[in-house]
């Protein structure tokens, strides 16, 4: 016998639900009372926290050695305790706008590389595991945990992944297959709401990962091939170790595994021109919109999402670390609209990151959803926020949003992927790898006048770019913003932006 | 605040594999996401019942902190489902005068500051500097101390306007919950602690009041249901004191017994509720296919398991079922890959194997293809060399080092029977090799995501007994 039931929030249900909670229901037993409460004699104790600590001294300890081969490849290598290695070679030229030919190119590696014996092999595996990558607008990076004793192995089969691909056909299709398969898996209207709203920044327009994907399938071999000998070249490419490692040694095999990579001379401009993601123009921080742009995405339900962005330093300008501690306190700020929605009950919570993986700047994101009858108040509250934060620092508050920031960092290096991905963090900043340690004291030195310089400069007269869903068109209009509006309307297939005026 | 964990391993399946290998392995909402931990710990007790786990690590200069309350949504009454939920919210609320745990908190460099409602434990979490670790203590103390008491009817409601929204954020709109709730509803009898997910729906989540969330304070929130687990950069004997100051003098709120009732010790009721954990694991049956416009699709295969034994036990030989299942469907262009998961709770186990399908691939070739691999398995079962390789990759995972706070809920486990940890090698013995059948795809229930543009706009279910 099959039962059929339909889960949703139907009329037909919510008739059925008011039935059953006013006529149908059994009556919930009750609970047997609460006991008295505490006295005030009782509570006194706990109305005053112990005092805080002194401020300690950073007293943190890494064994961290950088190396440069002669090709141009970093080698950094942080000395870890534990049994497992973890790898990242970061790729800076391989990058991708969304998800497009570059990243298709880097996961139909796994559809064939040949090894030192001219071998081919596929996806290859140390103690079970394969190659892991990502690519994003700062490049690609390749990633591996893999057994100490692996170590070397892991690195050869690396250096033969950027030097030696093959490209087999069946296996290609069954790569793309699969990454198709992602795209369509995250291309929910949520999961667009971020790209879709960073695309209103001047010099991050795209087009969607769904459009992208639609061309995946036409890239055959030996367009994968030009692909990857235009994008995974040696300069400024990093290559991280973390683990039970001795450094002479990871840098010994890491020059076997990728010393001899060079630049393809068959990747000249010319012939690269259509393979090459195009850099963004110079100081994108400072194109400024003239006025906010607000997408409005229908088609979906829900109380109201809204994704708010302004662009920012990039993450090597000195203004970074100020700028990030900015998001935090828009997030923290106790006279702030994010706190007052929240204690309110308008909102789950609202999330305010600083996104640094866009070569030349970086976006400050506000997200969270909200109850739709504060949806006006969110918008406008959050927008005024981030014009206004300037001039509303505290010193009491940014101290305490620091020692956050700090416990935060120094936590990300607890374990060998986290500490090699602020290696490569340090390293995009234009830092010294060995001195990793030393932002703790940077973030440190910050203060009100530091935070306040930097506010006026990215964030006193922004002209932010919105994504919300689930307004209706009375909202928009009472919104009071003078922004440029835009619909978009959400189908099963596709986006389709409209210009509205 | 949080929802619940998972324990996860991928088996054959590469980490790009984005939301839709998420929505299939989010079908089995986990009783538990947390294996036995193999920490090396100092454990007492108080006089008052509360227990203590000390595990120093001096690393890096970080204390984390947990305190965990033995009562979670398996705890609601009926009717009050999410009532574990709100009154972990509402912990958090300033109370009158006093500043809010949160608002302390990160005024000493804490991150991290939260809790989940499991369905066996609420869990209330931080990470701090080591230097403000008697803040935490003492905020960690003031919470069961003070309770809901001089929380108002204004705060609490707000609060209760912030677990709906949650609902409707966290819940509502997240295909994989409404699936766990279904599979929940299918893996466990009527009258099972964990037949209902626990978080509540929107109606019952609506009816609740602070006067419930205070009685049930009274009833779970006492010393000897907590334990609490320190990780990080301390010395045991500056902490220990430390502990006693703040601790020792905390005492169960009385309640009037229940008419009728015998009195029970509180150890009596938490041996009573172990109960259900001694009911045998049942074959699963039949399917649930979940029909929706989501454009992905996956199928699980759901093995409960009779909690008197060690679940970890049969990492090894089901990874490599999940490994060869994987290459058969990239053989066939079915699918990308295979894993298993293990859903570990205090009363109940299960195993679950998932598959993501490649796009446009036909649904109906795959059970076959696995009950074929299940076929082989038990004809040429592992040799020598696959379960070294098989006890390799386990000993890489075993090693992955976790973050403090992960390590402190790892140890805030809750077991009904004693358990022990397991080694890389304990985890493929190869005794488990002929104890393969109970792990027979007929005998699982099955679980389809299917994509369908004439789904309504929430999803179809249909139930195949």
């Amino acid at each position: 016998m099959k039962q059929r039931q339909r889960i949703g929030r139907g009329l037909w249900l919510g008739v059925a639900g008011v039935c059953w909670a006013l006529a149908c229901a059994p009556a919930r037993p009750p609970l047997p009372p609460a006991p008295a409460a505490a006295s005030p004699e009782q509570l006194a104790p706990w109305s005053q926290p112990p005092p805080l600590a002194p401020e300690e001294r950073s007293d943190v300890q890494l064994s961290i050695k950088h190396a440069k081969l002669p090709n141009g490849l970093g080698v950094t290598v942080a000395v870890t305790k534990g049994t497992a290695t973890s790898l990242q070679l970061w790729l800076p030229g391989a990058r991708d706008r969304s998800q497009g030919a570059v990243t298709a190119m880097v996961n139909a590696l796994r559809a064939g590389t040949r090894d030192n014996s001219k071998e081919p092999f596929f996806n290859p595996r140390i103690a079970l595991t394969p190659i892991g990558s990502w690519t994003d607008a700062v490049g690609t990076t390749f990633y591996w945990r893999v057994p100490e004793r692996g170590t070397q192995q892991a690195l050869s089969l690396l250096g033969s992944y950027v030097r030696d691909p093959v490209f087999d056909q069946n296996e290609v299709q069954l790569q793309l297959q699969q990454q198709l398969a992602s795209i369509r898996g995250a291309s929910a209207p949520l999961n667009q709401l971020p790209q879709l709203a960073r695309s209103g920044i001047p010099g991050l327009e795209r087009p969607s990962n769904e459009l992208d994907a639609r061309g995946l399938f036409h890239l055959p071999p030996a367009t994968l091939q030009q692909i990857h000998r235009c994008n995974l070249q040696p300069t400024n490419a990093e290559l991280v170790v973390v683990g039970p490692v001795a450094p002479d040694s990871v840098v010994a095999w890491a020059t076997a595994a990728l010393g001899s990579w060079h630049a393809d001379p068959a990747a000249s401009a010319a012939a690269c021109a259509d393979w090459l993601t195009p850099a963004l123009p110079e100081h994108p921080e400072q194109a400024r919109r003239d006025r906010p742009l607000l997408l409005v995405i229908y088609g979906m339900l829900g109380d109201p999402w809204l994704t708010i962005d302004v662009p920012g330093p990039a993450i090597d300008s000195p203004d970074y670390l100020a700028f990030e501690l900015l998001s935090k306190l828009l997030e923290e700020h106790h006279a702030g609209s994010a706190r007052a929605l929240r204690h309110a009950g308008a909102t789950y919570g609202i999330h305010v990151d600083a996104y640094d993986r866009y070569p030349r700047l970086s976006v400050l994101e506000i997200r969270g959803q909200v109850e739709p009858e504060q949806a006006q108040r969110a918008l406008r509250g959050l927008i005024e926020d981030i014009r206004s934060i300037a001039g509303r620092l505290d010193a009491a508050e940014l101290e305490a949003v620091k020692r956050r920031w700090r416990t935060e960092t120094v936590s990300s290096w607890a374990h060998s992927e986290g500490l090699a991905g602020a290696l490569q963090w340090q390293l995009r900043r234009g830092h010294d790898a060995e001195e990793l340690v030393k932002v703790l004291d940077e973030g440190q030195q910050i203060d009100v006048a530091r935070c306040r310089e930097v506010a006026e400069r990215y964030l006193k007269q922004a002209q932010p770019s919105i994504a919300v869903t689930g307004l209706t068109q009375g909202i928009v209009k009472g919104l009071g913003l003078d922004a440029e509006l835009r619909q978009v309307v959400w189908t099963d297939e596709l986006q389709e932006h409209k210009k509205v005026h | 605040m949080q929802g619940m964990h998972r324990a996860r391993r991928g088996a054959a399946i590469h980490v790009a594999a984005g939301v839709c290998a998420v929505a299939v392995a989010c079908l089995a909402a986990p009783a538990r996401a947390r294996s036995p931990s193999c920490e090396q710990v100092e454990r007492y007790t108080l006089k008052n019942g509360l227990e203590v786990v000390l595990r120093p690590d001096h690393d890096l200069p970080n204390v984390a902190i947990v305190s965990s309350v033995h009562a979670g949504a398996r705890n609601d009454p009926r009717g009050y489902e999410g009532l574990a939920h709100y009154v972990e919210h509402l912990t958090f609320r300033e109370a009158q005068s006093l500043a809010s745990a949160n608002d302390l908190y990160k005024q000493a460099g804490a991150t991290g500051v939260n809790a989940t409602t499991a369905r066996d434990t609420t869990d209330y979490f931080a990470q701090l500097p080591r230097a403000q670790i008697e803040r935490g203590l003492w905020l960690e103390a003031r919470r069961i101390a003070i309770g809901l008491d001089t929380l108002t009817a204004g705060p609490a409601e707000e609060e209760h306007q912030v677990v709906l929204r949650e609902h409707e954020l966290r819940f509502r709109s997240d295909l994989s919950h409404e699936l766990a709730t279904l599979l929940a509803e299918s893996i466990f009898p009527e009258g099972h602690p964990y037949h209902t997910l626990g978080l509540g729906k929107e109606s019952s989540v609506e009816a609740l009041t602070l006067a419930d969330a205070r009685w049930f304070f009274a009833r779970y929130y006492r010393p000897d249901r907590i334990r609490l687990s320190l990780v990080g950069d301390f010395e045991p004997g500056a902490v220990r004191p430390l502990i006693d100051k703040y601790f020792a003098g905390l005492a169960a709120r009385e309640l009037p017994p229940a008419a009728g009732a015998r009195a029970q010790t509180e150890a009596e009721v938490v041996a009573a509720e172990c109960k259900s954990s001694e009911q045998p694991g049942a074959p699963l049956h039949g399917s649930v296919r979940i029909s929706t416009r989501a454009r992905y699709e996956g199928i699980a295969f759901i093995w409960l398991l009779p909690s008197s034994e060690q679940p970890e036990r049969w990492w090894g030989i089901l990874d490599t079922f999940a490994r060869r299942v994987g290459d058969a469907l990239r053989d066939a262009k079915l699918a990308s890959g295979a894993r298993v998961d293990l859903s570990h709770g205090e009363l109940a186990d299960y195993w679950q194997l998932s598959i993501e399908l490649l796009p446009t691939q036909p649904f109906e070739r795959v059970p076959p293809i696995v009950s074929k691999v299940f076929a082989e398995l038990k004809k040429s079962p592992p040799d020598a060399g696959e379960q070294n390789a098989e006890r390799q990759a386990l000993e890489l995972a075993e090693s992955r080092e976790r973050s403090l706070l992960s390590r402190a809920l790892e140890l805030s486990q809750r077991e009904c029977r004693p358990t022990r940890c397991l080694t890389p090698a304990e985890k493929f013995s190869a005794d488990t090799i002929p104890g393969i059948d109970r792990f027979d795809p007929a005998k699982a229930l099955r679980l389809e995501l299917r994509h369908s543009v004439s789904a309504s706009i929430d999803g179809d279910v249909e139930r195949v007994p």
